[in-house]
């Protein structure tokens, strides 16, 4: 392979721009609620016909990674993720934020970004065909252990009450029976209303979990006077808005675990970054550091997810450019794609086109830097929102959101959906029912189901198909570490405030 | 008026409820397949919710009730008439927007202004300008259709 020309083919002004054009895209549709990645790579796509094929590619495949760093961005301003992984960075995100230093908090998550995306380009660059080989070995039973880890974070996202906690859970995987069944093709839940047929959009619900929920919310405060802090107290916050290099030693090796799970998991057809968000969140949050508390505003609460949300991005890439399968709906796009640019996707792709594919995985890596310099730049505008008047950005934040709502997938049912479900959160949150639980619920509660059901009818109704493989095993193993690990992290949590409330 | 609510206990009682209530619509919303189950069919797991939310609602009365750990929560009527105002927006907006996008959805806009008690006239045209932008970035740009009558009218 002739490394002097894969730098001189990917190096050209044409190439520099065009990945700056796709990373801005990006991070402006992950931003925007409701819309993102795959919708912004299907709009662009017909655009890039008129250009080379190695600079049509290296700026739809950074759209890609923009709308991952876009999605915190919301998630970390107005409590309102732009994908289902940022959902685990809001939950210290926001309150960091709201503390008045949402300068640090998207520092944090900017700077995680780019780790767990150079990570994730590297493993694409040096390990795709061995982590294509190894996502091989997933079936059925091995991606219900998965998704069952992923459902193990609920105790630790659940707020005061596990029980509460458990029932917001299980209203999230109820919502993701509604539509026909996948298995077996019965309808559920559906009432007769064709619509609902096809399912509810996880997108449309998490829009009304947070952005409606939190809109309405936003209007009683408003009405009320209470329209947020006072700019002493922000002029006092903004003293240490700062994400400074203590931080990110602080957070080094979270970010290093978070990125390489993101990057393993990531490489998982069908898994995407949520699992892997909520798993390093989970494993940050049960080893505290002292002075650390998890849900105010942790800044390792905001890497270890974004790290490892962002390790997936790239990785997701490997099951489709090395055997052809498409691991997500963007992948899909992708991969098609790469087809309309002469790029077939399978085993033959990287023999076929060396310098091609080479060249496009090296700028995954330059993908990711220049992500970090456009964060920089855009930082100072997206913090100005939080300047934006209290009154006027509820007002414009409704508009964007149910615009991004119709965005979802061209259809008026899914801003019903969102407004119902935020009428609905509305009410459950008077019962003090969490919603990260409903949102980790209704992701992984579907594929759960999915993956129980089919590997039981790969073992013939036999439960033991899961004792019988070394990867189950393994996990299973892992699994009953990290539950262990929770309640340890719990105890040691409960010592700590103890200690605090009581110094004598 | 205020009312006072027992937080573990009304989401208790809520859960059993829920419970009861899925246990009724189930055999009725959800099919069974004909085709070999082993062992978990499309019902299994709505009823597996059904369960969770019973015991988990029997947990939380019974730390209400037994254990004497709830927390006593106050809910003023008078300050939630603006999200009650707004819920009756936003559903007279499911019924409109579908018809008229654009002015529905600066109309939602506003009341969210207005009952938020807002007297600033130049946050009304913010929101009034941003929805017309969003609409013609939406169906210029990105393509997606959402319909207006009164741009149609003026063929726009």
């Amino acid at each position: 392979m002739d490394w002097a020309e894969i730098f001189s083919g990917l190096f050209t002004i044409q190439n520099l721009i065009f990945i700056n054009i796709g990373m801005f895209i990006g991070i402006i549709f992950g931003a925007v609620p409701g819309m993102n990645g795959n919708l912004a790579i299907t709009v662009f796509l017909p655009f890039t016909f008129q250009i080379n094929s190695v600079s049509a590619l290296l700026m739809l495949t950074s759209i890609y990674f923009g709308s991952m760093f876009g999605g915190s961005i919301t998630a970390i301003l107005i409590k309102t993720p732009g994908t289902g992984a940022a959902t685990a960075t809001l939950l210290d995100g926001a309150p960091l934020a709201e503390k008045g230093q949402p300068h640090r908090a998207l520092d944090a998550a900017l700077v995680a970004s780019t780790f767990g995306g150079l990570v994730s380009a590297f493993a694409l660059l040096l390990f795709a065909p061995q982590l294509g080989a190894l996502a091989m070995r997933f079936g059925s039973p091995e991606y219900f252990i998965l998704a069952l880890f992923g459902l193990s974070v609920i105790a630790s996202v659940s707020g005061k009450s596990k029980l509460k906690g458990l029932i917001a859970a299980g209203i999230g995987v109820l919502l993701g029976t509604v539509g026909i069944d996948s298995v077996s093709g019965v309808p559920r839940f559906t009432f007769g209303n064709m619509m609902l047929y096809n399912g509810l959009k996880m997108m449309a619900c998490m829009l009304g979990f947070f952005a409606t929920f939190r809109m309405i919310q936003r209007v009683k405060r408003g009405a009320a006077g209470k329209t947020g802090k006072t700019a002493e107290d922000l002029k006092k916050a903004a003293e240490g808005d700062k994400f400074t290099l203590t931080d990110f030693k602080n957070c080094f090796g979270t970010m290093a675990t978070g990125s390489t799970l993101g990057a393993v998991i990531g490489a998982i057809p069908g898994t995407g970054g949520a699992i892997a968000s909520y798993l390093t969140y989970n494993m940050a949050k049960n080893n505290p550091k002292p002075g650390e508390e998890f849900g105010k505003g942790a800044v390792r609460g905001i890497t270890a997810p974004e790290s490892a949300n962002n390790g997936a991005t790239a990785a997701s890439l490997i099951p489709m450019l090395t055997l052809g399968i498409p691991g997500s709906a963007v992948a899909a796009t992708l991969m098609g794609a790469f087809q309309m640019h002469g790029l077939a996707s399978g085993p033959k792709l990287f023999e076929e086109h060396t310098i091609a594919v080479y060249t496009i995985l090296v700028g995954c890596v330059l993908a990711q830097l220049i992500m970090f310099l456009q964060g920089k730049y855009l930082m100072p505008l997206f913090v100005k929102i939080t300047r934006i008047p209290f009154r006027l950005l509820t007002a414009c934040l409704l508009v964007v959101c149910f615009s991004g709502g119709y965005a979802i997938a061209n259809r008026s049912f899914d801003v019903k959906v969102m407004v119902i479900m935020g009428i609905v959160a509305y009410f459950l949150n008077l019962l003090d029912l969490p919603t990260v639980p409903m949102v980790l619920g209704l992701i992984l509660g579907p594929t759960a189901e999915f993956y129980l059901r089919n590997a039981l009818s790969i073992g013939n109704g036999n439960w033991m198909i899961f004792f019988q493989r070394p990867i189950c095993i393994a996990f299973m193993i892992l699994l009953v570490l990290l539950l262990v690990m929770l309640s340890r992290g719990e105890k040691k949590q409960k010592q700590r405030k103890a200690e605090v409330s009581s110094p004598s | 008026m205020i009312i006072k609510y027992r937080s573990n206990l009304t989401c208790g009682i809520t859960a059993i409820l829920a419970a009861a209530v899925m246990c009724a619509i189930i055999p009725q919303q959800v099919g069974l397949e004909t085709t070999a189950r082993f062992g978990v069919t499309s019902r299994t797991i709505p009823y597996g919710i059904a369960a969770v939310f019973a015991i988990c609602g029997v947990g939380l009365m019974i730390q209400s009730l037994v254990l004497k750990k709830d927390e006593t929560k106050e809910l003023n009527l008078k300050a939630e008439v603006p999200a009650l105002l707004m819920f009756l927006v936003l559903i007279a907006y499911l019924f409109v927007f579908e018809k008229e996008w654009p002015l529905s959805t600066a109309a939602v806009g506003c009341a969210a202004l207005a009952l938020s008690k807002s007297k600033k006239w130049l946050y009304y045209v913010i929101v009034i300008a941003l929805t017309i932008a969003m609409y013609f970035i939406f169906v210029n740009v990105l393509h997606i259709r959402l319909n207006s009558l009164v741009f149609g009218l003026l063929g726009l």
